[in-house]
């Protein structure tokens, strides 16, 4: 064995004066033969042409002896490497084309790749993360989903489980940062201590949050790795300083290492869940928790139990806990549908395109094989064997596809980073992972290559199984138009055409839907005025939600500084922000109305606003009236609800007047009377359906943090001014960056851009594929009639017929592929169901749309080709033959 | 080449090997030597023969060195190594066991 790899590196090494060598031997072959006939009575030139003859090509024994030589797979792979070079240069045009093709599908490719490793394959980037779950409540008949959980629960499963061996519970939460520089709000969750040892992620500097951390009044906090560089410049002294958080001093005890994210990368701080008394009712759902399990033990006995802790709670209060249970699944599970139906889609779309691509190029080169017929038939006459002529056409295309492979995953680093300037907030909300670290690695890498080659040798493997004639001699002799064998190829080029429009129209349906969903979605009505409406976040000291406001002239202060400002018509402030998906809910019962029992409360979402909101946004009021300024604290309670709360709780009736208590009947708080109706807001985002929705006024039922809304008369210039106006307001507030409310509606459409925009990227890139594909076959068909064109023309054939002649070769297959793309799209398009808005995926519309820009834009390809055809010179071609 | 060349291929290294038993030959007295010792049966055509030689000689069973021709001739004279001799041991024991077992089942009246 040893011997033979030592022999077949000497070989390929001293492949030349192997190859003199046999060259001699070769001769001197011929030589003793000439020698013996001469000896057997032939004159010497007779006895050469006799040893010739049955020497029976020097050529071909030669290459019979490299082809056994040890090493001899090597070395004709640097051979036909070294050929595959000289072909290509030869020809820039094909090469680049090829290459660029190979290099724009496989970057597509490797971007989707990417991602789907980063956010499906990978593991979450903590130790063990398959034995991580998260753990939510649910409705006893609902065994899919869940709910955020009421703490009380939480104690009560931490206690009495034997699966886990730690649990951890988290809020949502903004933090004020105010210590000496800037004012800001990062984002960040209060959480029991213990979670970091949980997810196994060990701080880089300092310690994590303790079971002690818990205590009310323990005041400190961990920050992000991000948040140390950029607000603190990587002080790491910065562990056991006091920092200035949500109105409080607390103490920094620990930095995470880079890259970590718990729940998402939006999380720069991490604080002690500090329970307090709204918290400890079991009715408050707020919370979400994790927790490892115990070794040996699965999921599904987890749930089990955890099922069956949720009944004994269910039945010890069933005021609260009435229908309710757990629902226990893996950690990386959480939110991932709806980005794992993202991406798979995009993956589909994706990999039709490399395919579409992979046909264009397999014709490509059996158009070019169809043109090197000569080339391969002279070379077969030589001796060539027919494998060696397929393993040099397929080396061919392999150094195609591996080139383009290389740009390609250069196109893709690109991409990736352009995706993250695109949807910089979308990238980062993914749950457990900092997607900022998205790269191409290596699999990713791997993947991409082993693609292009797979794709390179298909692609290959098309010619040289057409273009290799049965007989040499056959080809020679008749140039290769006529020839059976190029009928043959030319039905091949019809169906890997026909085959690239199929899939190309899959592409751009689903892009038409798609668009056509974020088209309807930007008709829905969001049932408020965007235009020249600016709006700044604002965080407020404010210890408990709902409660009475510390700043109870905020409103009016706001509101006077601000219309100072010239442009300015009126300002107001909301807690949450209509169509971002920023929301609150409370259960309430209505005064006169029968108890309806604890689990059949009804319900609504709630935002907290000052006065003047509706009018500054452009909600219109339908009854009643607007917050004045008279709604103090010690003012009777007050609120506002919209169309579709009165409609569902008070039917038929105008609620204005009516009272209601948040709550229930036996909740110790005021009853809340209804002094306006307005119409009907998509707060949840553009594609939510309406739900019932009240307001609270800012002096009665204050809230942390408050996002000021401006309303200018034309679009601002610059945001100086205001503010400096905003810093009069609330003097040491943070101030966050202004946005305009037309970004906001924008947003809402954010889950759908993101696939809408790269399948467009997709389809653009099909139809062009497609366009090129077509003009190639009709080019073709140019090259191989041209004698018959150039008869045609001469004996006096319009140029509309010619038109025809070349434009109908194409035809067939652009109908074929049109017919079969269509069936194919409405199975494709079911793929794509849950990310279409109000829209079918058996469209008509979209379907014909596509078929029709589809079919133009093909058949445009081929006429282009058919204009080269029309110029064919007649007496030249003739000449030539 | 003749008809009968594909079943010569599988023993043609065999020939070859017995052919240089006595003396080393260069190639075209490979082929004369193989055709005499089977009668005229074989005729080892040089686009077998050279790649047999070759692959022969990568295994390391034979050896080869520059020499001249009984007419004065610059030739490549083949010659069995010591492994060479033992491989020829093996095939002729295993072609033993085939040709006995091929001849039995052709013999073989049921």
């Amino acid at each position: 064995m040893l011997r033979r790899v030592i022999r077949s590196l000497r070989n390929v090494f001293r492949k030349q004066s192997l190859d003199r060598e046999l060259d001699e031997e070769v001769a001197s072959y011929e030589d003793l033969l000439t020698a013996e006939r001469h000896a057997g009575g032939l004159r010497p030139d007779a006895a050469r042409r006799a040893a010739r003859l049955d020497l029976g090509g020097a050529d071909a024994v030669k290459e019979a002896v490299r082809d056994v030589r040890a090493g001899a797979l090597l070395e004709s792979l640097g051979r036909d490497l070294r050929y595959a070079f000289r072909t290509l240069r030869r020809s820039p045009g094909f090469t680049i084309f090829t290459l660029l093709t190979f290099a724009v599908a496989l970057g597509g490719l490797t971007v989707i790749f990417s991602f789907v490793n980063a956010l499906l394959l990978k593991p979450l980037p903590y130790p063990d993360s398959d034995r991580l779950v998260t753990v939510l409540e649910t409705d006893d008949d609902d065994l899919t989903g869940g709910y955020t959980l009421a703490a009380p629960n939480y104690l009560d499963w931490q206690k009495e489980n034997r699966v886990f061996s730690a649990m951890a519970m988290y809020q949502y939460l903004s933090a004020n940062l105010s210590d000496g520089t800037e004012p800001e709000q990062v984002g960040g969750i209060r959480v029991t201590g213990g979670i970091f040892d949980l997810l196994r992620v060990a701080p880089m500097l300092g310690r994590g949050l303790l079971p002690s951390d818990d205590a009310p009044g323990t005041r400190v906090v961990v920050v992000s790795h991000r948040l140390w560089q950029r607000r603190y410049g990587s002080d790491s002294s910065l562990v056991g300083k006091t920092i200035q958080f949500n109105g409080q001093a607390s103490q920094v005890v620990g930095i995470m290492p880079e890259g970590f994210a718990f729940p998402s990368a939006n999380q720069q701080i991490w604080l002690p869940i500090n329970l307090n008394a709204e918290d400890q009712e079991r009715a408050s759902h707020s919370f979400m928790a994790v927790a490892r399990l115990k070794d040996g033990v699965s999921i599904a006995t987890a749930r089990n139990e955890l099922r069956a802790i949720g009944h004994r709670l269910a039945a010890a209060y069933p005021a609260t806990n009435t229908n309710e249970t757990v629902n226990v699944f893996a950690m990386r599970d959480l939110w991932i549908e709806g980005t794992e139906n993202v991406l798979r889609t995009l993956l589909a779309a994706v990999v039709l395109v490399l395919l579409i691509a992979a046909a264009n190029i397999a014709s490509l080169l059996v158009a070019r094989g169809a043109a090197r017929r000569r080339e391969i038939a002279t070379r077969l006459g030589l001796g060539g064997t027919r494998s060696r002529i397929a393993r040099q056409l397929v080396t061919e295309s392999v150094v195609l596809a591996l080139g383009g492979a290389a740009v390609g995953l250069g196109l893709a680093s690109l991409g990736t980073r352009a995706l993250f300037a695109v949807f910089p907030h979308s990238l980062r909300s993914v749950p457990f992972r900092d997607l900022s670290s998205v790269s191409l690695d290596v699999t990713v890498a791997l993947v991409g290559v082993l693609v292009a080659l797979l794709t390179g040798i298909a692609a290959g493997l098309a010619p040289a199984l057409t273009s290799l004639p049965a007989e040499p001699a056959e080809l020679l002799r008749d140039a290769g138009a006529r020839s059976t064998t190029a009928r043959h190829t030319r039905r091949l080029k019809s169906v890997l055409v026909g085959g690239e429009v199929a899939l190309a129209m899959l592409v751009l349906v689903g892009a038409g839907l798609l668009i056509a969903s974020i088209s309807r979605l930007q008709r829905v009505a969001p049932g408020l005025d965007p235009a020249n409406v600016i709006a700044v976040d604002m965080a407020l000291p404010q210890p408990d939600f709902y409660g009475p406001a510390e700043r109870v002239n905020l409103c009016a202060d706001l509101s006077r500084e601000t219309t100072l400002v010239p442009g300015v018509v009126s300002t107001s402030a909301v807690s949450h922000v209509p169509l971002s998906g920023a929301n609150a809910g409370r259960s309430f019962v209505m005064e006169g109305a029968p108890d309806p029992g604890p689990a059949n409360l009804p319900s609504a979402s709630y935002g907290v606003a000052c006065p003047g909101f509706f009018q500054t946004l452009g909600i219109p009021l339908l009854a009643g009236r607007d917050f004045s300024s008279a709604d103090r604290p010690s003012a009777p309670m007050v609120m506002v609800v919209n169309e579709a709360l009165g409609e569902k709780y008070f039917p038929g009736a105008n609620p204005v007047g009516r009272r209601i208590k948040l709550g229930r009947f036996e909740t110790d708080g005021p009853w809340v009377t209804i002094i306006g109706v307005i119409g009907n807001v998509r707060h949840g985002g553009l594609a939510q359906p309406v739900k019932p929705y009240f307001y609270a006024p800012y002096a009665q039922a204050a809230w942390p943090g408050m996002t000021v809304m401006i309303r200018t008369s034309a679009p601002l210039e610059g945001f100086a001014p205001l503010r400096q106006a905003l810093r009069r307001a609330a003097p040491g507030e943070p101030i966050g960056d202004p946005f305009t409310m037309e970004q906001v509606v924008e947003n809402s459409l954010g889950h759908l851009r993101f696939p809408m925009v790269l399948f467009s990227v997709f389809a653009a890139m099909a139809l062009l594929l497609a366009a090129l594909g077509c003009f190639g076959i009709a080019s073709q068909a140019v090259v191989q009639r041209r004698r018959e064109l150039g008869i045609r023309i001469a004996l006096g054939a319009r140029t509309g017929q010619i038109y025809g002649l070349v434009v109908g070769q194409a035809l067939v297959p652009i109908l074929a592929g049109l017919g079969v793309g269509v069936i194919g799209a409405l199975a494709f398009a079911r793929v794509l169901r849950s990310l279409l808005f109000d829209i079918g995926p058996g469209d008509p519309v979209t379907l014909l749309l596509g078929s029709a820009v589809l079919g133009v834009v093909t058949i445009l390809a081929s006429l282009l080709a058919a204009r080269r055809a029309a110029q064919v010179d007649p007496v030249r071609v003739l000449r030539d033959e | 080449m003749a008809p009968q060349s594909e079943l010569l291929r599988g023993t043609l290294d065999l020939l070859i090997l017995k052919a240089l038993q006595l003396a080393p030959l260069h190639g075209l007295g490979v082929a004369r030597r193989v055709e005499q010792l089977t009668g005229g049966t074989f005729q080892v055509k040089p686009g077998s023969l050279f790649p047999a030689l070759h692959r022969l000689e990568d295994k390391g069973w034979l050896s080869s060195e520059w020499g001249l021709s009984d007419n004065n001739r610059r030739a490549k004279y083949y010659q069995l190594t010591r492994a060479g001799r033992r491989q020829f041991g093996k095939e002729v024991a295993t072609w033993g066991r085939v040709a006995f077992a091929i001849n039995q089942s052709l013999e073989s009246t049921t």
